[in-house]
């Protein structure tokens, strides 16, 4: 059908797998480089994967465990302006895969709210950097939320952890449109776990906390570095 | 080990692979919001059964089948809203071996077509693969494969025309 390698060859090139062949065929066919090429510079100014942030959430979405006692602690510390929270997460007890009969269903029930974007600032030593989707943490990370608005809505966000902890970062606020860093941070302690940021209406993440459904929420997914 | 892929494999794999495969699934479904529910539908079978992924020998190849599975699956339970959904950004990525009027005339029929004609459309106008690499891949022999691909190409055609009529 085709003297160009297939498509799935031509893309897995361009995602950075190595095949000879699809190399050789790229050194002299100008039309599958520039595909290559055009398929990078896309995959680079691409969007952060929701679908991705909802499935890890859904992972950290398991019922509360009751029994369990939940340390937050806050402590102020200085950052710039900012206060400094200090999230003592812990090992978390093995948890089973979400399924579908026992934890709210994934697919359909979370959901991005149209007009409330959020992103996690994530400070580590001296640097800074902002992620879309998911955020990697270790020990003596420190990270805010940063949420975006079309207009002017009352917003509230925080961590929710896997073992069920969670923290507000961002007191329930009326905010305006465009971009507000939240007025607090959260510090990785020495064990991180799995969690994910939740953003929205202050009803709405009330309601998300206790029922672990995500619809009308905004998520983002955190989790240890390896 | 389990069946599936830890958190670190599945955010290493969507870092890779991800925005390959939401491409693909715009592509197919042409619908951005039902593209969406299938990578998440995707991101959670490979969660809970995509270990086969750590030994797959072309990972973008095994990947596009999950997909393709993922999305006929959806269009085959009718959730789908194509017909409203252009598909431009997806066309300007178009396979460079296969003819721009013949893929879209697959992808307008794709929903139409059985399970079987909708991959041998897929493998042979959106991927542009081989017939003997499409044999492969199904379990044919290439002979059969040319027989389904002539009389597939038949009904694209007619699609096509229809499209240009209008």
């Amino acid at each position: 059908m085709s003297a160009h390698p297939a498509s799935y060859a031509l893309d897995g090139h361009a995602a950075g797998d190595h095949d000879p062949e699809v190399a050789a065929h790229m050194a002299t066919c100008e039309v599958c480089r520039s595909y290559v090429e055009r398929s990078i510079a896309a995959a680079r100014d691409a969007p952060a994967s929701a679908a991705l942030a909802r499935v890890l959430a859904a992972q950290v979405a398991a019922p509360p465990r009751t029994a369990r006692i939940v340390r937050i602690a806050y402590a102020l510390a200085p950052l710039a302006a900012a206060a400094v929270l200090v999230l003592l997460l812990r090992h978390p007890a093995p948890t089973p895969p979400a399924t579908s009969s026992s934890s709210p269903s994934v697919a359909g029930s979370v959901q991005f709210k149209g007009g409330l974007q959020i992103a996690i600032v994530r400070e580590r030593g001296t640097d800074q950097e902002r992620f879309a989707s998911v955020v990697a943490v270790r020990p003596g990370d420190r990270f805010r939320v940063e949420v975006s608005l079309d207009r002017e809505r009352p917003v509230t966000a925080g961590v929710l952890a896997s073992d069920g902890s969670w923290l507000t970062v961002l007191a329930p606020a009326l905010l305006t449109s465009g971009t507000h860093l939240s007025e607090r941070a959260a510090a990785v302690d020495d064990h991180p776990i799995d969690g994910v940021v939740i953003a929205g209406a202050p009803a709405d993440v009330e309601r998300a906390r206790a029922t672990r459904d995500f619809t009308g929420v905004t998520v983002l997914a955190i989790h240890p570095e390896r | 080990m389990t069946d599936g892929l830890s958190n670190p494999e599945l955010i290493e794999l969507d870092r890779r692979y991800g925005f390959y495969l939401r491409r693909r699934c715009r592509v197919l479904l042409r619908d951005a919001a039902l593209a969406d529910d299938a990578m998440q539908e995707i991101l959670m079978k490979l969660l809970r059964h995509g270990a086969a992924f750590r030994e797959a020998p072309h990972p973008m190849r095994w990947l596009y089948r999950v997909t393709d599975h993922a999305c006929i699956d959806l269009l085959r339970r009718g959730r789908r809203s194509r017909q409203a959904s252009p598909i431009e950004d997806a066309e300007d990525l178009a396979h460079p071996g296969v003819a721009p009027d013949m893929r879209r005339a697959a992808l307008d029929a794709l929903a139409l077509l059985d399970e079987e004609e909708q991959k041998v459309a897929v493998m042979t106008f959106v991927d542009g693969m081989t017939q003997q690499e499409i044999a492969d891949e199904l379990g044919y022999s290439r002979v059969t494969i040319n027989k389904r691909v002539a009389a597939l190409r038949e009904r694209l055609d007619a699609v096509a025309l229809r499209e240009k009529g209008s």
